[in-house]
């Protein structure tokens, strides 16, 4: 995505005046002395972005609803980070403050709040006005939702990497079109165990019926989580670190990325996600990862797996996998077996490895419906 | 002393005509095995010219295939053309430069090349088809694959003798706008647009674009898609039949395009690679087509 002009990011449009935001005062919103003429006075009190931390004030006279649920957005808050590193983290006091400094410049400095979702571009993507100030009711795919979500959802999502996701490439769908209000108001929970926590979070089968029509489907049942069956390849990140450079500007350094396909097996098989058979990611948390702050902050690192529940954003109806049974009956190569986890994270990961004898076996010959394909090969 | 100069002599022609046939077999696939080109370089093949594709000189400085010479293809084949066309493919008096005077490439040479983005390669490969060179394969894997396999690496920059290359324009293998033209409705020609499917719906745009957008009746299918890890080209089953769902089968005619025909170089060697007879690059491509007011577009909202 190409950076905004200077003059698009903060120049409101003409017929903004005309909507229902734009006839309001701009002290309104955002503060300041609108009947001042001295420019210094009349800045006094103005705040660029009236949305965050708090949007009562700003939205909530009309929106109240959406309002209340955003102070506990995981948009807003991203509540989940600190109760699932400090599962890991040390109890030494210093320590932790070490570790919650370290997550306060790196962590916590990303967020969306109601404006950079419905107005302009996020922080995270340099902001600037997308329309001139304008109100869109959904946010846009490009230059709100994947100024964040870019370098892997909008990236799998659009086809950069892999195919890209069918509801966008054959049926012209967006992040929206998925994603209701709910998935990105949140549920007015504040205790959530991890962003899938959300109730009412969009799911395959709102749009899909999984009846018995297609004998795959009937066969794996709940038993196996569709991404296993109707991913691509997705983006797996090793060892992030985290600091500050001389200027005090907060760096990331994430040198190793791969695309991989695994399969695991469901550390947390629960009414939203009963299925034993998920995709895992590699994420990018390492025990070193806030080294810069201090050394071992997190000592209990084994605590979590560090392969964690994927949903990658590339579903296509035909894949590599879902070809032949034997693509992935018998083919180790596809799942998350013990010698595919590095020696230090194999207790970490113990409910989610994949024992060799668990693989599910391959299958007859005779009991494939398709005839043997003619092998073809480069060479 | 007489007949000891001519038996070795005699031995010195079997020895190089040994690799040279090895070199020669390779021509009838667009793919080659590392350890074969090791193989060669090792034996002292004649007539063998390895060309290192990848982005960075200073890689290749740091090590390379023994015997390769370096080349930037992004910079070395790019020039600007009429419509504001970039990457577009050079003067065939310039190309014959570049591959004769100073890639020492005549028509009996070998011609290996590796790369590590995996679509740099097979922008030369296109132009030296193009040109007429039959004899041109790519390392399978590049050179990613080289060095999984251990296989020997040099420092060394080749002397290259100049030789001379006479093109041998090839134009069934290119597709100007006017030709689409003339093809557009026909059952017997699929058009290809190989961009991401972002670019392909007109969501976004090449920098040197105009408008987002495509041209009307193509079908897509992302070039960079078809390799895993960058330079493994995938399964060939599977691609035949991920290509047939879009109706791109060997039975039909391929008009490729992209942005700038680099993309679409690629495509070319993939169809190539799993034996498609008839393929044609629009190596002006969308940068040219997106311009011209007459031409009849489906435009998107990237502006």
């Amino acid at each position: 995505m190409a950076p905004l002009e200077l003059h698009e990011k903060v120049l409101v449009a003409k017929d903004f005046l005309e909507t229902t935001h734009g006839s309001m005062a701009c002290t309104d919103c955002h503060g300041g002395d609108n009947k001042s003429d001295n420019m210094k006075k009349a800045h006094v009190g103005m705040t660029a972005d009236p949305t965050f931390p708090d949007a009562t004030a700003a939205c909530g006279e009309c929106h109240a609803e959406e309002a209340k649920l955003a102070k506990t957005s995981l948009h807003y808050t991203l509540a989940t980070y600190k109760p699932i590193v400090h599962q890991r983290a040390s109890t030494d006091p210093e320590k932790l403050q070490k570790l919650n400094q370290g997550m306060d410049n790196h962590c916590y400095s990303c967020h969306a709040s109601c404006g950079e979702c419905h107005v302009s571009r996020p922080n995270f993507a340099k902001g600037g006005f997308i329309s001139g100030h304008n109100f869109n009711k959904t946010p846009d795919q490009t230059n709100q939702c994947t100024a964040c979500h870019g370098s892997r959802v909008g990236n799998e999502f659009t086809g950069k990497t892999g195919s890209g996701d069918a509801h966008y490439t054959k049926h012209d769908m967006d992040c929206m079109s998925c994603h209701s209000t709910k998935d990105l108001h949140g549920d007015g929970k504040s205790d959530h165990r991890d962003r899938y926590d959300v109730k009412g979070l969009s799911a395959c089968a709102d749009c899909h019926q999984l009846d018995d029509s297609v004998e795959q489907h009937a066969i794996h049942g709940d038993k196996v989580s569709c991404y296993v069956c109707h991913a691509q390849p997705y983006a797996n990140c090793y060892g992030c670190h985290v600091g500050l450079d001389s200027k005090g500007l907060a760096y990331y350094k994430n040198p190793d990325e791969e695309e991989l396909f695994r399969i695991g097996l469901n550390p947390l098989q629960d009414e939203v996600h009963p299925e034993k058979w998920i995709l895992v990611r590699r994420t990018p948390s390492v025990p070193t990862s806030f080294d810069f702050y201090g050394k071992e902050l997190m000592p209990n690192f084994d605590r979590l797996n560090n392969w964690k529940y994927a949903s990658p954003h590339n579903l296509q109806k035909k894949t590599s996998q879902n070809r032949e049974c034997n693509n992935c009956h018998g083919n180790k190569d596809l799942f998350l077996t013990e010698d595919k986890v590095k020696p230090e994270f194999r207790k970490a990961n113990a409910k989610v490895i994949v024992a060799d004898k668990l693989i599910p076996e391959k299958q007859a010959e005779a009991e494939q419906k398709e005839e043997p394909k003619k092998k073809r090969s480069y060479f | 002393m007489k007949r000891l100069t001519h038996l070795l002599l005699v031995a010195i022609m079997v020895l190089a005509v040994v690799p040279f046939t090895a070199a020669e077999a390779l021509a009838e696939k667009v793919f080659v095995k590392a350890e074969q080109v090791a193989e060669l370089i090792e034996a002292g093949a004649p007539k063998l010219r390895v060309i290192d594709c990848r982005l960075e000189e200073k890689d290749y400085k740091k090590g390379h295939v023994p015997g390769a010479v370096y080349m930037n293809v992004r910079k070395d084949l790019r020039m600007k053309g009429a419509w504001d066309t970039i990457g577009v493919r050079r003067q065939i008096e310039a190309q014959e430069e570049l591959f004769g005077r100073q890639l020492g490439i005549d028509s009996d040479t070998m011609v290996v090349l590796y790369d590590d983005e995996g679509w740099d390669a097979t922008r030369l490969f296109w132009e030296l088809k193009y040109t007429g060179h039959e004899k041109v394969a790519i390392i399978f894997g590049g050179w990613p694959e080289w060095q999984s396999n251990k296989l020997p690496v040099s420092k060394d920059v080749p002397k290259i003798e100049p030789a001379l290359f006479v093109a041998d324009v090839q134009p069934e293998l290119l597709a100007t706008s006017s030709y689409i033209m003339s093809k557009m409705g026909d059952p017997n020609t699929v058009l290809l647009d190989v961009r991401p499917p972002e670019q392909f719906k007109g969501d976004a745009k090449h920098p040197a674009a105009k408008i987002g957008g495509r041209l009307p009746s193509a079908v897509n299918a992302f070039t960079l898609a078809n390799w895993e890890n960058k330079t493994y080209l995938k399964n060939p089953a599977e691609l035949v039949e991920m290509y047939a769902d879009l109706g791109v089968t060997p039975d039909k005619e391929i008009v490729l395009y992209c942005n700038t025909g680099y993309y679409a170089a690629n495509s070319y060697f993939i169809l190539k690679a799993l034996d498609f007879p008839n393929v044609r690059v629009y190596d002006y491509s969308w940068v040219e087509w997106n311009g011209k007011g007459h031409l009849p577009k489906i435009v998107g909202k990237a502006k």
